[in-house]
């Protein structure tokens, strides 16, 4: 299980965000100042207008940024005894309800159980607090406007801009209760179900043939007791002192050995350990080597329509290459542990239920010194562990193994230079770590420019069978550099739902300004929906979409040639083709940029597949949201204020 | 000269259908002026543009042109709303609420420390006479409950305007009588009331001023005493007095030219009739009240 979202860093993202948010924004306000113009122009003049929209657009900056928190406050408190009044805490007892059922349905054999039940918990959250609150938000401001209630708030001093302040804040109060009751709920509801132990006595074990010294308890092998379907094979080493307990359904148990004193050993096994995870990976950055030796961006493409990931062949020089930075002493004392998923793609079969065999090798990127460090057996589906010991025993003899680019006049770009090539450490029977394969400064050329890292360490995979291939991407190896706590996991993980319950709160409180409830429902709906194909519609946007725009796409169906044929039409049919799709393209890129990808938000895929929700996504998506949630707000505001509240 | 509280100058209101096509021209070019002080009643048959008027000066609706001031502000400044109380048509109230909390709720909408707040709550829903039922939702209210407490949230502000619209609309005899003295009161302490009703009794008993609209236009507009006068007769009342007086009486007026249309004993009005009768009957519960009436049924 690994996190195939890459999430960059906070220094990059910010700058290109806030670009987009002030280009989409300035647009927009564009659109809609001329856009008014033109309306109230065809009504009452130009110039008239022009006066009209100007006092609107004075007083709209005025509005929205002085608001009275005690107002506000007051609103926002109103809405919320409005919400609990109307008996939103049956959708709570339904949540309890869920929950409660849930046991029945839920696999008990899932191999994944913490990640099915995860899913699920988090799945039923979010449907249903967003129906609730999406209810709420599109039934209360026309409500209010139906029955005139607002009559007797509009006409005391509160601003347009408090009454949408205030409605937002109170479903986003009543939603946040909601959600904080629904965690608590949920989350003992996923640590407590999955709480078992097995048993495991003297009788469970088998002795595994050998020699034994005389006195010596013997190597034994053995399975627990049944206990939520499923068992743990037993391995009891010689001296029957450790005790290990394979790993299955994604946990294992601490074994403690009691001796009576009559000689006997009882096994004591604990609650599930390795389950409730929430691992903080610190990745690398990939490239491959083709079995040319040549350093390439992208492996092999083996006919996967999913290309998330590339690979290499077996039995060649080929390899999947990890670069990690900051790898020092101070954070990795005893070595570096690491866990990696690679699928595999096999071109023969064989024994199937034989693994296939591949190589960790560690490389100084400075240096060029490489090392086997050990040879694994592939696990398929699932991720295996791995550990490098700072003090490492050579089993084969290192080399010194050059980085290999070519460059675009086809030259071949060697480092370590020939010449600067140490071979020194290669007959060493030992090795360090730190000192051997960490280079304390090095430079790579991965977009051409050289890019500086300190403490830099490669690993490279290789498959070691002929005609069998390995696929990484570049989340498939990570360092587990240590584990956060599960329930602050839990909770960020309930903070994205949160996230898009604002976005529904604020949507729908837009909508409901100016639409009645239904068409509000119906209208925020469309918002989550075109969230969901976001990609879809900023490919549409950009132009990127194979097959043009609904003109292009409306002359290929009429001429009934595919998407990828090159259209046969004169120069002014390309370019009246061109134009209409272009003001079409505008049309669907901004509407793009209005929509939020509300998947996004969803990081109930980090708290089940046991990763750490980093904190820099978590301040991303707030801003995020908060950069829509704001002009939403404005919007709403210029709803509200330029309608006829009687009417 | 009084200062101008409200003020409307060409006032106009169209409504129009969603293609911008005139529908109803529902008021025409109100000029009035409201003088602080005064209590101010608009006149008229349903749809003459009463409540449009209102709602104008409120900001409910948007003016087709001119102005409509309140205090010197149009609409669009909020401020001016801290000195005004309105009392809509129907007490358009949060029925989830009960009414310490809807008057809390309203209270908080204005500059009011939080003590002062909670003790003209009280004292609010004390003049209303709510004591009784203060913590029942106003969903359980009877009409004429939610009118008074509709009352007490427009006066929460202790406001220098008070806005009434319809106000005796769904109130007992009792209520309006209420309603009536609370509107003089209101007056003697100086505030300036703006009231509209179709209930000519009402506007008689306690406006200073009226104007009267008639299918959107402003057809007449003045003191109430000076426009209810009728100047060609003269009334004269007097005590009980025997039937050889009046006929003394009748002999004079004919004498300077005059003419007795009416002498005998004058009638109350229902209003009276009943309020005297519901004030006799708390005071001697159980007792049939003769209520003055003498046919022997």
């Amino acid at each position: 299980m690994v996190i195939e979202r890459t999430i960059p860093d906070f220094g990059s993202w910010f700058p290109q965000a806030v670009g987009a948010w002030c280009l989409t924004l300035a647009i927009l306000l564009c659109v809609v100042f001329f856009g008014g113009m033109l309306l109230t122009g065809l009504r009452l003049g130009p110039r008239r207008a022009f006066s009209l929209m100007w006092k609107i657009t004075k007083q709209t900056f005025a509005d929205v940024f002085t608001v009275s928190p005690r107002r506000v406050g007051a609103l926002a408190l109103l809405t919320f005894k409005e919400a609990v009044r109307r008996k939103i805490v049956i959708g709570f007892i339904l949540f309890v309800f869920i929950v409660l059922f849930a046991g029945m349905f839920l696999d008990p054999t899932s191999q994944h159980p913490v990640q099915l039940y995860v899913n699920f918990i988090f799945t039923a959250t979010s449907y249903l607090t967003l129906l609730l609150v999406l209810l709420l938000a599109a039934f209360s401001l026309p409500w209010d406007i139906q029955k005139k209630t607002i009559h007797t708030v509009v006409t005391k001093p509160v601003k347009i801009s408090e009454i949408i302040l205030g409605r937002i804040g109170g479903f986003i109060l009543m939603g946040t209760v909601l959600l904080a009751a629904m965690g608590v709920v949920s989350y003992g509801f996923v640590v407590r179900s999955q709480g078992h132990t097995h048993t495991l006595s003297a009788e469970d074990l088998q002795t595994i043939p050998g020699n034994y010294p005389d006195g010596v308890s013997p190597a034994m092998e053995g399975k627990t007791s049944l206990s939520r379907e499923h068992r743990h094979d037993v391995f009891v080493e010689q001296g029957g002192e450790a005790v290990h307990l394979a790993v299955r359904n994604d946990h294992t148990h601490a074994v403690t050995i009691r001796t009576t004193p009559d000689g006997k050993r009882h096994y004591l096994l604990s609650s599930p350990t390795e389950m409730f995870t929430a691992r903080v990976p610190k990745y690398g950055s990939l490239r491959f080597r083709d079995v040319m030796g040549l350093d390439t961006e992208k492996g092999v493409n083996v006919g996967d329509e999913w290309q998330y990931r590339s690979f290499i062949a077996g039995g060649t020089k080929a390899a999947c290459i990890w670069l990690f930075n900051d790898i020092t002493p101070e954070r990795y004392p005893d070595g570096i542990p690491l866990e990696m998923t690679l699928e595999v793609f096999r071109t023969y079969k064989g024994k199937i239920d034989r693994r296939i065999l591949g190589s960790i090798l560690i490389r100084n990127p400075e240096t060029g010194l490489m090392l086997e460090q050990q040879v694994f057996e592939s696990v398929e589906n699932g991720t295996a562990k791995y550990f490098i010991p700072r003090k490492i025993r050579a089993t084969t003899r290192a080399m010194v193994t050059p980085s290999l680019s070519s460059t675009s006049d086809g030259k071949v770009m060697q480092y370590p230079p020939e010449k600067q090539r140490d071979f020194a450490g290669t007959s060493k029977s030992e090795f360090d770590l730190f000192q051997d394969f960490v280079a304390p400064q090095s430079t790579t050329y991965e977009t051409g420019a050289p890019v500086s890292h300190r403490n830099t360490l490669e690993i490279w995979v290789r498959c070691l069978e002929p005609g069998q291939y390995f696929g990484a991407a570049r989340s498939d190896l990570y360092i587990r550099q240590h584990d956060a706590p599960f329930a602050w996991n839990f909770f960020k993980g309930y903070l994205g739902i949160w996230l898009q319950m604002v976005l529904v709160v604020v949507y729908g409180v837009l909508f409901s300004t100016f639409l009645s409830t239904p068409v509000t429902l119906l209208a925020t709906l469309f918002v989550m929906l075109g969230g969901i194909f976001h990609t879809f519609l900023m490919s549409m946007g950009t132009g990127t979409l194979l097959g043009g725009g609904p003109f292009e796409a409306a002359i290929r169906v009429f001429t009934q040639e595919n998407l990828t044929v090159e259209l046969d039409m004169n120069a002014a049919e390309i370019i009246l083709a061109g134009m209409f799709d272009s003001v079409f393209q505008g049309f669907i890129w901004l509407l793009a940029h209005l929509l939020p990808t509300f998947g996004k938000y969803d990081t109930a895929n980090f708290v089940a597949s046991g990763f750490n929700i980093p904190f820099r996504l978590v301040v991303m998506n707030f801003l995020s949201v908060l950069g829509f949630a704001f002009p939403v707000y404005v919007a709403g505001y210029v709803c509200l204020k330029t309608r006829e509240i009687e009417r | 000269m009084a200062e101008v509280v409200v003020e409307t100058r060409n006032l106009t209101k169209i409504y129009r259908d969603f293609w911008g096509r005139r529908k109803v021209h529902a008021l025409k070019s109100l000029d009035l002026q409201i003088y602080r002080g005064e209590v101010f009643g608009l006149l008229g048959p349903n749809g003459s543009g009463k409540t449009t008027t209102i709602k104008l000066l409120l900001g409910l609706l948007f003016q087709s042109d001119g102005e409509a001031l309140i205090f010197g502000r149009d609409a669009s400044d909020v401020r001016r709303n801290e000195k005004i109380g309105y009392l809509p048509e129907e007490s358009y109230l949060y029925k989830f609420l009960n009414a310490e909390e809807i008057l809390d709720f309203y209270g908080k909408l204005f500059k009011i420390p939080t003590a002062v707040r909670r003790q003209r709550v009280r004292d609010l829903i004390e003049m209303v006479g709510l004591s009784w039922a203060k913590r029942r939702p106003l969903k359980e209210y009877s009409k004429g409950m939610t009118r008074r407490i509709g009352l007490a949230q427009a006066l929460i502000n202790d406001p220098e305007l008070v806005v009434l619209d319809e106000p005796t609309s769904g109130l007992d005899p009792i209520g309006t009588r209420e309603m009536k003295d609370l509107i003089l009161d209101l007056k003697k302490q100086g505030k300036t009331v703006l009231m509209c009703s179709h209930l000519l009794a009402d506007v008689q008993d306690v406006c200073d001023r009226i104007g009267i609209l008639f299918q959107g236009e402003l057809k007449e507009i003045g003191r109430v005493d000076s426009l209810l006068k009728v100047r060609d007769q003269t009334d004269i009342q007097t005590t009980l007095l025997p039937e050889e007086a009046v006929a003394e009486i009748r002999r004079v007026v004919e004498k300077f030219g005059g003419e007795v249309k009416f002498a005998g004993n004058p009638t109350t009005s229902l209003e009276d009739l009943f309020l005297k009768i519901v004030e006799e009957s708390r005071q001697h519960p159980g007792r049939r009240v003769s209520g003055g009436a003498s046919d022997g049924h």
